[in-house]
């Protein structure tokens, strides 16, 4: 919202205070000033005013608050109105239907107006904040909203139906497919939760929004209904929400306005259109508020706000407090038992109903900067919501990855439908509201986003790139979103009650490497962390990737993730090889704390077998058979091959792979004529289980 | 007569001796216990003491003799072999072969570096959903349904009262509905997600939400812990500043803005000439938050605080536009 300096300076003494310090002192009790510009010889001031501050958002409001931040007096006028002729009641009647929505409404009669342009200084006005004059009974309203805070608005009288020669103006709610043409010129369909002010005949304007065209003010009108009135907030914000209408008259009213400040502003505008549009102002206003809206009190222990605020008791005197009040409008009403102060609570003040409002009210006149900083002692959570473990094991992951020269990618968590589809995902989470298409489906891999990164730096010239990402995978658990009771939940962690599945994945792509390569970054991974996964052919692959060149990952035999080239139907992917890694499902593996093992005593022996298979024959089933192999088991420390070979002096469809055999006994030295027997034994077994014969 | 031969003898082969192995073979020649010098003192004991007196000394003086020509040569030969090195050298100049080095997301390591300074004062880590019900994400945060505060945070719908989390904030109200007592400190580092897209807003972006609960907590506690934690992000000298604010599930509420570090408070670019730069939002948690999730306001109090990992990411680095930490292009990940 904009404000002017000058308009300021005519309701509180800041004639000695520069626009800067102005802008400071308002910043300062939570009225921050975003931006300060000068329009010809005035400063326009642009105040972000929060959600709870409805009290701010006028001239009025900012110049009550720069009183009681000076500890001085505000210059509010009562306006007088000169009214001529007979009543208003004469001519108009009001009858609120929609009692609820409407507290208070009330008009004023004007005849024999002359529409045409508001005077220099009225536009100069307007213009300086933001808005487009229009016409000076308009331009009237529109001021005296920004003036004092209340939304107005001016019917064509002779617009109105007059059945019995009177107006009857209803505040009620909008009919089953009531249509209004609003002033901007849109054809609005309304609901009965709507609420609208009508004449005998029609609807003419939508409560708090915006009027109607049927009887909009223009340059013929002579005669005018003002209408000043008091909505509830909750319908206000109701309709603007659903015809994504925020005026500057509803933006008010959804934040809550002072319904005994209707009279003044109608009475404001009705004495301002005289003075510049001419007209008699017929007698009396037309006031229709059944159940006055008094004052509320609350009450304030001092020593409560002390102990919240660590204010020094010098600052929160009774006496200071009280004077510190009354500069906001609040008015002590004496006191509640022993402990507690009480306050009347003005009614454009409706964000304070209870102890901790004046508690803030408190600290933000007297200022933060006179609250100490202290560092409490310690005390950390208990150990069932904190989950250090999965908190060290990204920790870990990260930095060796690292340093292992991935770099790490942050990508959204949406993206688009067609793009999840072709990999193979079909019925992900969606957004109802997307940015976009390419943002409306929720992931379920992270290898879209890390591919999308590949192309991106592929374009600027990046080779053999190394990417990966850990976050959230997505996974809808039930079809509708099920509203938690607060009073039955009973949590053992942090979300048993969540909407979806909610998977923590690592995931990562080696743009044109080896699968080899990737392969021994994965297992030098395992070995820092220590899950026994293993490798096996994959039984249920992701579509993305290649069938023939792909592994799955094992852990106690469930699927943990995958590993593999891409399926080469990814063109342009199809020399990069990528993993996925289910770390919800290693996390509980991951980092044990190792129990040192005896150094060995003894040495040991070690044995390399070269064995010539059938290709189709793997390297994994000659390993299995060697852990298998019983004799051997004791004595048996690592086997690893180390050369597979094709080609000249091997058979066509054969090829040989080397093995190495380490053995050794942890208590004695083992003997070569023991071990050799041993060693020619499963030298056999290979023979026969798997084809092989030994490479001479 | 013979030891001036053994003398000269050994003057001619030390001066020619071209290796270490000569030069020990020289050595046991000279002074092994079989040496020649040895073989001299032989049979001394039948001479008389006159005459063995000054053959010992003879032998002694050529004994320190030898001695200081196998020095003289040692030097000689360690001269030697160090030119010998000298000539095999290489070309310091070239390139070094690097291993590939990675890196971590500036938003990583930002994070990191702000939890680690929170579990120094006892914040332990906690993490929440990222779909959220309305319940967490709003209710119980004092943001009733009809409330104008949804409006500060354009929401991202999964289905009706299911949402992308706007805050970490529901982290705050699990994390004490599953403590069921206080006394509590924790962060909560996550995505949060605003239907919202620019030069400064980004429809996802990261947050680190903190919460004390405690008896006798107050404003104070808030204010120490935010400095230290400012203080030791950015500079020693840096300085907090609270303003008044308003958040729903916070009373008071406050943005904090730190002094600007680029220009220590005078007015820069950076700080559009206030000296103030804006960093985080906090306050006392609310009663009425308390009382939602079964806390006795009038027994415990305590503070919230949420940063914008993005925003701290982009002063500490100077990074222009949020959209780059979600481009992931090499050319700016590899600068961290």
């Amino acid at each position: 919202m904009h404000v002017s300096i000058q308009t300021l300076q005519k309701l509180v003494d800041i004639r000695n205070y520069s626009a800067e310090q102005i802008a400071e002192m308002l910043t300062m009790v939570g009225l921050e000033i975003e931006s300060q510009k000068s329009f010809e010889d005035d400063t326009i001031l642009e105040v972000s005013v929060t959600p709870n501050r409805s009290d701010a958002l006028s001239h009025y409001g900012i110049a009550r608050e720069l009183a009681a931040i000076l500890q001085t007096r505000a210059k509010f006028s009562t306006p007088t109105v000169k009214e001529l002729g007979g009543s208003s009641h004469d001519v108009a009647q009001v009858k609120i239907e929609a009692k609820k929505a409407c507290p208070r409404y009330a008009c004023r009669v004007i005849e024999g107006v002359e529409i045409k342009d508001s005077p220099e200084w009225l536009q100069k006005k307007l213009t300086s904040l933001g808005l487009k004059p229009i016409n000076n009974v308009v331009d009237v309203t529109n001021w005296v909203l920004f003036e004092r805070g209340q939304p107005l608005h001016a019917f064509d009288l002779n617009k109105l139906a007059k059945p019995n020669g009177r107006v009857l103006i209803q505040v009620r709610h909008a009919l089953e497919d009531e249509v209004l043409t609003t002033l901007d010129g849109e054809k609005r369909k309304l609901l009965p939760s709507d609420l609208v002010i009508a004449d005998a005949e029609k609807a003419l304007a939508l409560a708090g929004v915006m009027g109607g065209q049927n009887s909009e003010v223009d340059t013929s009108t002579k005669n005018i209904l003002l209408e000043s009135a008091y909505f509830a907030s909750t319908g206000i914000r109701k309709t603007a929400k659903r015809l994504q209408m925020s005026t500057d008259s509803s933006y008010r009213f959804e934040r809550g306005t002072d319904p005994n400040g209707v009279i003044l502003a109608l009475d404001r505008a009705a004495g301002l259109i005289q003075e510049i549009a001419g007209g008699k102002i017929r007698r009396g206003p037309v006031d229709v508020y059944p159940h006055i809206i008094e004052p509320i009190e609350v009450s304030l222990r001092p020593a409560r706000l002390a102990m919240l605020s660590a204010l020094p008791k010098s600052e929160i005197e009774p006496v200071k407090l009280r004077a510190l009040f009354l500069g906001l409008g609040i008015e002590t009403a004496g006191r509640a038992g022993h402990e507690a102060l009480k306050f009347r609570i003005p009614t454009y003040r409706p964000d304070i109903t209870e102890e901790i409002d004046l508690i803030e009210e408190a600290i933000r006149m007297i200022g933060f900067k006179h609250v100490p900083a202290e560092l409490t002692s310690h005390q950390s959570a208990k150990e069932n919501i904190i989950d250090l473990t999965l908190e060290k094991l990204e920790k870990e992951i990260k930095s060796f990855l690292s340093h292992l020269g991935f770099h790490e990618s942050i990508n959204y968590v949406f993206g688009s439908l067609s793009e999840y589809q072709k990999f193979g995902f079909e019925d992900p989470i969606r957004l109802q509201n997307p940015l976009g298409e390419e943002f409306s489906a929720l992931r379920q891999s992270l290898i879209p986003g890390l591919l999308s990164n590949i192309r991106l730096n592929q374009r600027h010239g990046a080779k053999k790139l190394a990417l990966f990402e850990t976050g959230v995978l997505f996974d809808s658990k039930n079809e509708q979103g099920s509203k938690p009771n607060s009073k039955s939940i009973s949590m053992t962690n942090m979300a048993p009650d969540a909407y979806a599945n909610e998977t923590l994945s690592l995931a990562g792509v080696m743009q044109d490497e080896d699968f080899y390569k990737l392969k021994g970054v994965l297992e030098s991974l395992f070995e820092r962390l220590r899950p026994s996964v293993c490798f096996k052919v994959p039984t249920n692959l992701p579509s993305y990737y290649h069938p023939g060149q792909s592994a799955e990952l094992l852990l106690n035999d469930e699927s943990v993730g995958f590993i593999g080239y891409l399926h080469p139907s990814f063109k342009e992917h199809a020399k990069d090889c990528i993993f996925e890694l289910n770390l919800d499902k290693i996390k509980p593996y991951c980092l044990k704390t190792v129990t040192m093992q005896p150094l060995p005593k003894f040495p040991g022996i070690e044995r390399d077998l070269a064995l010539i298979v059938d290709e189709d024959i793997l390297g994994g089933d000659i390993l299995e058979v060697v852990h298998a192999f019983e004799p051997i088991q004791k004595i048996l420390e690592d086997v690893s091959i180390f050369d597979v070979y094709q080609g000249k002096g091997i058979d066509k469809g054969k090829k040989s792979i080397a093995i190495s055999i380490a053995l050794r006994d942890k208590k004695r030295t083992l003997k070569e004529n023991e071990v050799q027997p041993i060693v020619d034994e499963l030298t056999e077994k290979l023979c026969k289980k798997l084809g092989a014969t030994i490479r001479g | 007569m013979q030891l001036e031969s053994i003398r000269s003898e050994a003057k001619l082969k030390f001066s020619k001796c071209k290796s270490r192995e000569e030069l020990e073979a020289l050595r046991v020649q000279f002074l092994g216990k079989k040496g020649s010098l040895a073989t001299m003192l032989k049979g001394m004991g039948a001479l008389e003491p006159e005459k063995r007196k000054k053959l010992g000394a003879e032998v002694n003086s050529a004994k320190s003799e030898v001695e200081a020509l196998i020095e003289k040569a040692k030097l000689k030969l360690a001269k030697k072999a160090e030119g010998k090195l000298l000539r095999e050298k290489i070309d310091i100049t070239l390139p070094g072969k690097n291993p590939a080095v990675g890196s971590l997301h500036p938003i990583t390591q930002t994070a990191n570096e702000i939890l680690e300074i929170l579990s120094h004062l006892g914040f332990d880590p906690v993490r929440g959903p990222e779909i959220e019900h309305d319940f967490y994400n709003f209710e119980a945060l004092n943001v009733p349904e009809d409330h104008p505060a949804r409006e500060m945070q354009d929401t991202f719908y999964i289905a009706p009262e299911v949402v992308l989390r706007t805050q970490t904030s529901p982290v705050q109200i699990r994390s004490m509905l599953a403590l069921e007592k206080p006394p509590m400190r924790v962060a909560c580092f996550g995505k949060v997600f605003r239907h919202d897209q620019d030069a400064t807003h980004s429809p996802m972006f990261h947050q680190i939400e903190i919460l004390c609960v405690d008896k006798g907590i107050s404003f104070a506690d808030l204010k120490g812990t935010l400095t230290l934690l400012v203080q030791r992000l950015f500079s020693q000298d840096s300085t907090v500043r609270l303003r008044p604010s308003f958040f729903p599930f916070t009373e008071p509420s406050a943005e904090v803005d730190m002094s600007c570090f680029s220009c220590k408070g005078k007015g820069c670019r950076l700080c559009k000439d206030t000296g103030w730069i804006e960093i985080l939002g906090c306050g006392l948690v609310h009663p009425s938050v308390l009382k939602t999730v079964g806390v006795d306001p009038e027994v415990y109090s305590g503070f919230a605080a949420g940063l914008g990992i993005e925003r701290i990411a982009m002063l500490r680095y100077g990074i222009p536009h949020i959209g780059l930490f979600y481009d992931n292009d090499l050319r700016f990940l590899k600068q961290f």
